[in-house]
């Protein structure tokens, strides 16, 4: 049992930034494909070559369960690098989610199996399988700056993808659920008159609306 | 381009030294130089692993794995323990990473192709070069592992700093830490060439703080 994955579980990824000194979110582009798609779990990072997938289908029968894949395709989006097939085996491997730097493709079945996919979008084109491509499965890959490890937290959203680096993940809970309940002190505040302007000290200026 | 790669370029690697000194961490690659352009490069790291063939043949070219896996402004860093017989990078990868806009190619080694890489305005940093081919030489046997350099460790999305002085390798979990101190150490000497400017003496604005300068 992964107590600081189950903790982790109901923040969102925009907390978690904001918790964990505002590193680690991957960038704004890679979005959920399907509406409501969320992913808790701990990373299994994929150095995949670019338009190829063979390397995605070796990381599914690599993935232990519970773990998301975190694929980096060298800056080649223009192919659907996922799909229903795949996701179907990812299923049965009990994989938490994908979380990849690139397009995937079949988003209506990726919704219907109800399989988490977070991505930069959809693309038709499909990829090649060229089995002496070399690519790497657990070692850490860079996406946007971000160095994911294996093992690290991925917590997917709405908002985008956070990855907590795994020695800061209990601290950074810490923190979120101290700015969580702050929040929720904040919104009750605004419910029952009180401006954000008062409430976080910041300097009126001139709110007037009058024409000068 | 991240804001830790951006806070690095903007630094030397002589405060970088500087700094891992101060935390006691290795990361300074020794007899390695700038071989081709004038560019500072700083950049998250590609590794490749080159070993001697033995007879073996490789798939695939050294080295197009990770350019084909790096993204723009990633650095390739590969092993090549200090071979004097044979080139571990050359012209058709020199160019292959200049189009994918990549920072630069740091070998622990020889490579060919210099005034190519030059004329492509691609920084290769190395111990030196030399025309002979790694063809039934050298093949690479792996890519994107942790690989060693001057004898320093490194892992895969490390970070690395190579300008005129030399090369410095951040591991990716202290990274911050290591570019916070060496700000530090950045702004320090920024007051002490303000003070040269002024006219105060060299000797007295290189004194005893200077030499205690680190262990703040």
């Amino acid at each position: 049992m992964d107590d600081l994955l189950e903790q982790a579980r109901p923040f969102p990824a925009a907390t978690l930034l904001e918790a964990s000194a505002r590193k680690g979110a991957l960038p704004s582009g890679i979005k959920p494909v399907w509406p409501g798609a969320r992913i808790v779990g701990r990373a299994l990072t994929v150095q995949s070559p670019p338009c190829d997938n063979l390397w995605l289908h070796r990381a599914i029968y690599a993935a232990r369960p519970g773990e998301v894949l975190v694929v980096h395709t060298g800056d080649y989006y223009e192919a659907g690098y996922w799909g229903e097939i795949m996701a179907c085996a990812a299923q049965q491997r009990g994989i938490a989610g994908l979380v990849i730097d690139a397009c995937v493709r079949d988003r209506d079945m990726l919704e219907d199996f109800g399989f988490p996919v977070f991505a930069r979008g959809l693309c038709i084109r499909g990829t090649g399988k060229d089995v002496q491509a070399r690519g790497s499965i657990a070692a850490p890959v860079t996406i946007g700056g971000v160095t994911v490890h294996t093992g690290d937290l991925v917590v997917a959203d709405a908002d985008g993808v956070m990855v907590l680096q795994a020695d800061e993940v209990a601290e950074t809970l810490t923190r979120a659920q101290a700015r969580e309940d702050k929040e929720a002190g904040i919104l009750e505040q605004l419910r029952q008159g009180a401006s954000t302007l008062d409430l976080y000290n910041f300097p009126p200026g001139d709110i007037t609306r009058d024409p000068r | 381009m991240s804001a830790l790669v951006d806070r690095l370029k903007a630094l030397d690697t002589c405060v970088v030294s500087d700094a891992l000194d101060a935390l006691g961490l290795p990361g300074v690659a020794q007899g390695l130089s700038r071989l081709a352009t004038d560019t500072k490069i700083a950049g998250h790291v590609l590794t490749v692993r080159l070993e001697e063939a033995k007879g073996r043949t490789a798939e695939r070219h050294l080295c197009t794995s990770a350019i084909e896996a790096a993204a723009a402004g990633d650095v390739i860093v590969v092993e090549h323990h200090s071979r004097t017989d044979c080139a571990g990078w050359g012209g058709l990868l020199s160019r292959a990473a200049s189009k994918k806009g990549l920072a630069g190619t740091i070998i622990d080694g020889l490579c060919r192709d210099i005034d190519e890489a030059r004329a492509f305005d691609y920084p290769v940093y190395g111990r030196g070069s030399v025309p002979r081919t790694a063809r039934g030489r050298i093949i690479e046997t792996e890519f994107n592992t942790a690989i060693t350099v001057d004898g320093i460790t490194v892992t895969p999305g490390d970070l690395v700093l190579a300008d005129g002085t030399g090369i410095a390798f951040l591991p990716a979990d202290r990274a911050d830490e290591i570019i916070s101190r060496a700000e530090q150490l950045f702004a320090k000497e920024a007051a002490m060439m303000t003070a040269i400017d002024a006219g105060i003496s060299v000797g007295s604005v290189m004194a005893g703080n200077y030499e205690r300068m680190l262990e703040d």
